[in-house]
């Protein structure tokens, strides 16, 4: 008989360092006109998903809403296809057509099968080069989505953030602007045709594709995005002066149940070497469920569902901020425990056992975020910006694996004094 | 084509294991069959608290996110009506962890009473912001108990209310445990870089000596049919109008399932959708519109809701809908307008089957409805539906005595 050892379960299984992920620069092919185009081939799947990324975020624009409004509009109607036809068509493949726009770029994210990919390019190209931006069209649109900007201006946490970014970049700046409801109101179709015609071009455009790639695809993606489609020179760069204004900015709600909580400042960006130490360091205070900030707040005093810190990083400037809704009754309370937790990192070194917890789960999210090649797709885009390259990843990888916990209190001395913080509530408050 | 080996341990756990070689991530699914649906009417929101209280310690490791993360590993869960799942992924190489943490609260909890007074406030904090400091946040918190009389499903995960959760007992805690956490109630499903074999010898050594619990013999109060149309208006401090109709549907085990979810793609997905383009683009009645299933286990809802525009009444809206509800009883779909419906369900499960976490899930929900096959089989399921099978499937859910209307009105300022 064998002999069968007692299980001892208080007893961790030993753990194992797990293989690190080695990624290379994605393959790029330029078209014609200039656009690169990168590709995540894997043969494996069937989905696929393309993205087309043009320099037209909300940094650009002159009036509010444009960006937004011009990138959401090309599925309204182009010169070829009414927005009917658009969609009959995109719904037909299964497939779905994601238009969105950031403060730095706008993007079209096509998902599909691989196979429909060719049979929905001349639809994607009629929309990027030439849409038609039809009053009826707009004018639905535009009411459409300034019935939702009023639902959302009912909700605490959407009117903190808000707030919060006019005053962490200033009202005036690129990134700072913030719409209000007239904005909506101010808006016509000339305003986005201008936009269109000033930055949808060849130059400012990126392409990345990832899935089942083969040359059906990249042929037809030559085709239908290679030539010179608009003569217009590419505008200069927007500039971002950060005017931020720090202290405490409050907005009183008096029938709410809950304050929504804004805190943060502005940070270095990701091309400076404080920065991997900071997200470092912004992993013990919110950024993870057994974070300092989840831990207090809500593990042990259970006033909030949940507390995060983050760091924002835009292609010319980064924020950081801690967010959360509590419990009217207890948002002094709160406020009180997150400045402990700023200055314990300011005072007390991170031990060992912390430091070790935070760099494996670190590593394990790398893991995660760079499995498969949609991932992949995914974290290389966010490296375009301020052309770092797949090697900020191994980069980063080897700074979590390096940094130190002396180095981390230098970090939140530099950066998490609650005095330099701006703060935001939004609630029914009490005078404190 | 999914592949995938099954097993069961001799205390009832059953194992589901599907191999993918090409990632360094593991996921692990651990579905437990106990759902808001097996509580008490005065005790409800509990399967919820409950599944907070997985997190709070078992008996023999203090806390059971720490470990997890110091193996590089990332966990969530959630509980619905009929089930309450546990996923986690990590490392391949660090898996016994897994099998280690989820064992020992498989085993048993260490009902702490610190954990158990903080998760009580953490949920009613939940409760707020999700469904009381939110516009129309509330409005399942209504249409649930107005489209049910007697079946559980009257109420939310949530609960009926805070205070159902803020009465709760350590000792209700404990009889909930001992009844429904146990081997022969639950469904684990493991994807990624593992074999079978390996995946056996590791189930055995940590789960095989759990002792098995009482075998569960539900017996839910079913809901009677609806005799008469039922309707409840309430007026909040809302900035829009919106309309919620809902009609008692199939359950999930039931042949015309999957003709009611494609009649509800027919009706509200996508931007060519029937409802999309009559009711917001032709006729401009609504900003918002959609159509959906609850896909409960017990016969469910098929809801439409809308946010009705500017200077629209009630009546105008609810109109436009019982007109294309009526074009749907009339006449078969076309073939073409049915194939675009079922092609959005084909590259859904394309999109599903990259991830070895959406994989596991799926496995562990197909075994628990009785047919893991359907992660394979699920396509043909929807691509057997006929254009007579959605005239036929229309005729039976959509009439008036089946519904239950809400108008959730603008105060007038």
């Amino acid at each position: 008989m064998t002999e069968i050892s007692t299980l001892e379960r208080f007893k961790a299984p030993e753990l194992k360092t797990a293989a690190s992920l080695m990624l290379s620069e994605p393959p790029c092919m330029v078209l014609p006109n200039g656009i690169p185009v990168y590709t995540f081939n894997d043969q494996s799947q069937e989905a696929l998903r393309f993205d087309l990324l043009i320099n037209a975020g909300s940094g650009f624009q002159q009036k509010k809403l444009v960006a937004g409004s011009t990138i959401k509009m090309l599925r309204e109607g182009s010169k070829r296809f009414t927005a009917g036809n658009i969609n009959a068509k995109i719904d037909y493949h299964g497939a779905y057509l994601d238009l969105q726009s950031s403060k730095d770029i706008a993007w079209m994210s096509l998902y599909c099968l691989g196979k429909s990919l060719p049979l929905l390019m001349p639809l994607i190209e009629s929309m990027l080069k030439n849409p038609s931006f039809r009053h009826r069209e707009f004018r639905m649109f535009n009411r459409r989505q300034k019935q939702e900007f009023i639902v959302s201006s009912r909700i605490n946490k959407h009117l903190a953030s808000r707030i919060f970014n006019e005053k962490l970049f200033g009202t005036d700046t690129p990134y700072g602007q913030t719409a209000a409801v007239e904005d909506f109101d101010k808006l016509a179709t000339s305003d986005l045709a201008q936009f269109h015609a000033k930055h949808f071009l060849p130059a400012n455009c990126t392409i990345i594709v990832s899935g089942p790639i083969n040359d059906k695809i990249i042929q037809a993606i030559e085709k239908h995005f290679g030539d010179h489609w608009s003569n217009a020179e590419p505008q200069p760069d927007f500039i971002q002066e950060t005017i931020f204004e720090s202290g405490l900015h409050q907005l009183q709600k008096p029938d709410s149940l809950q304050s929504s909580i804004m805190m943060g400042r502005p940070v270095m960006q990701r091309n400076h070497p404080d920065y991997f130490g900071f997200l470092f360091l912004n992993t013990i205070l919110g950024g993870y469920f057994g974070s300092r900030l989840m831990n207090n707040i809500r593990e042990d005093k259970g006033y909030t569902y949940g507390i995060h810190s983050q760091v924002m990083p835009y292609k010319k400037a980064c924020g950081f901020v801690i967010s959360t809704e509590v419990g009217t009754d207890v948002t002094n309370n709160t406020l009180d425990e997150i400045k402990k937790e700023l200055f314990r990192l300011q005072d007390e070194l991170v031990d060992e056992e912390e430091m070790n917890l935070v760099r494996n789960y670190l590593n394990g999210t790398y893991l995660r975020a760079l499995d498969g090649v949609f991932n992949q797709a995914e974290k290389f885009r966010t490296t375009l910006d301020n052309n770092l390259g797949m090697e900020y990843f191994a980069n980063s990888l080897r700074a979590i694996n390096t940094v130190t916990a002396d180095e981390l209190k230098v970090l939140a001395v530099k950066y998490f004094n609650p005095s330099e913080m701006l703060t935001v509530l939004v609630g029914n408050l009490k005078p404190a | 084509m999914i592949k995938f080996d099954t097993f069961t341990l001799i205390n009832g756990l059953r194992f589901v294991v599907h191999h993918d070689a090409n990632t360094p991530i593991v996921a692990m699914n651990i579905l437990y069959d106990v759902g808001a649906r097996d509580e008490h009417p005065e005790k409800t929101g509990f399967a919820h608290l409950f599944e907070h209280l997985m997190f709070g310690g078992s008996i023999n490791i203090p806390r059971y996110d720490e470990p997890l993360q110091r193996a590089g590993g990332d966990n969530n869960a959630f509980t619905n009506s009929d089930i309450t799942n546990y996923y986690l992924t990590l490392p391949k190489e660090n898996i016994e962890t897994a099998f280690w943490l989820e064992s020992d609260r498989m085993l048993s909890l260490s009902f702490s009473e610190k954990s158990f007074e903080v998760q009580r406030q953490v949920v009613v904090e939940e409760f707020r912001q999700n469904y009381l400091n939110q516009p129309y946040g509330d409005a399942w918190l209504l249409l649930k108990p107005l489209a049910y009389t007697t079946h559980p499903y009257q109420w939310n995960t949530i609960g009926k209310e805070i205070s159902h959760i803020e009465q709760a007992t350590l000792q209700d805690v404990k009889d909930f445990y001992a009844r429904y956490y146990n081997p022969n109630n639950a469904v684990i499903a493991i994807a990624g870089d593992i074999t079978t074999e390996e995946v056996k010898q590791l189930a055995e050594k940590w789960f095989a000596s759990i002792p098995s619990g009482p075998e569960i013999n539900r017996a839910l109060p079913s809901e009677p049919q609806q005799q008469e149309a039922r309707k409840l208006q309430v007026e909040k401090k809302v900035p829009v109008d919106v309309i919620y109709k809902a009609w008692h549907m199939c359950g999930r085990n039931d042949d015309d399932y999957y003709a009611t979810d494609l009649i509800s793609d027919l009706l509200g997905s996508g931007q060519s959708s029937r409802l999309v383009k009559e009711l917001i683009k032709k006729q401009e009645l609504f900003a918002e519109i959609s159509a959906f299933i609850t896909g409960d286990f017990d016969p469910g809802l098929f809801v439409i809701t809308g946010k009705l525009l500017p200077g629209i009444s009630f009546e105008a809206a609810e109109e436009g809908i019982n007109k294309q509800i009526a074009v749907l009883k009339q006449k078969s779909p076309s073939m073409d307008e049915l194939r675009k419906v079922k092609n959005r369900v084909v590259s859904g499960q394309a999109f599903s089957s990259i991830s070895v976490l959406s994989k596991a899930m799926n496995l562990a929900f197909y075994t628990h409805l009785g047919d893991t096959e359907l992660i394979n089989s699920l396509t043909k399921q929807y691509r057997n539906v006929l254009p007579t099978d959605i005239k036929r499937v229309a005729n039976n859910i959509f009439a008036e005595n089946n519904c239950s209307t809400l108008y959730y009105t603008k105060e007038n300022d």
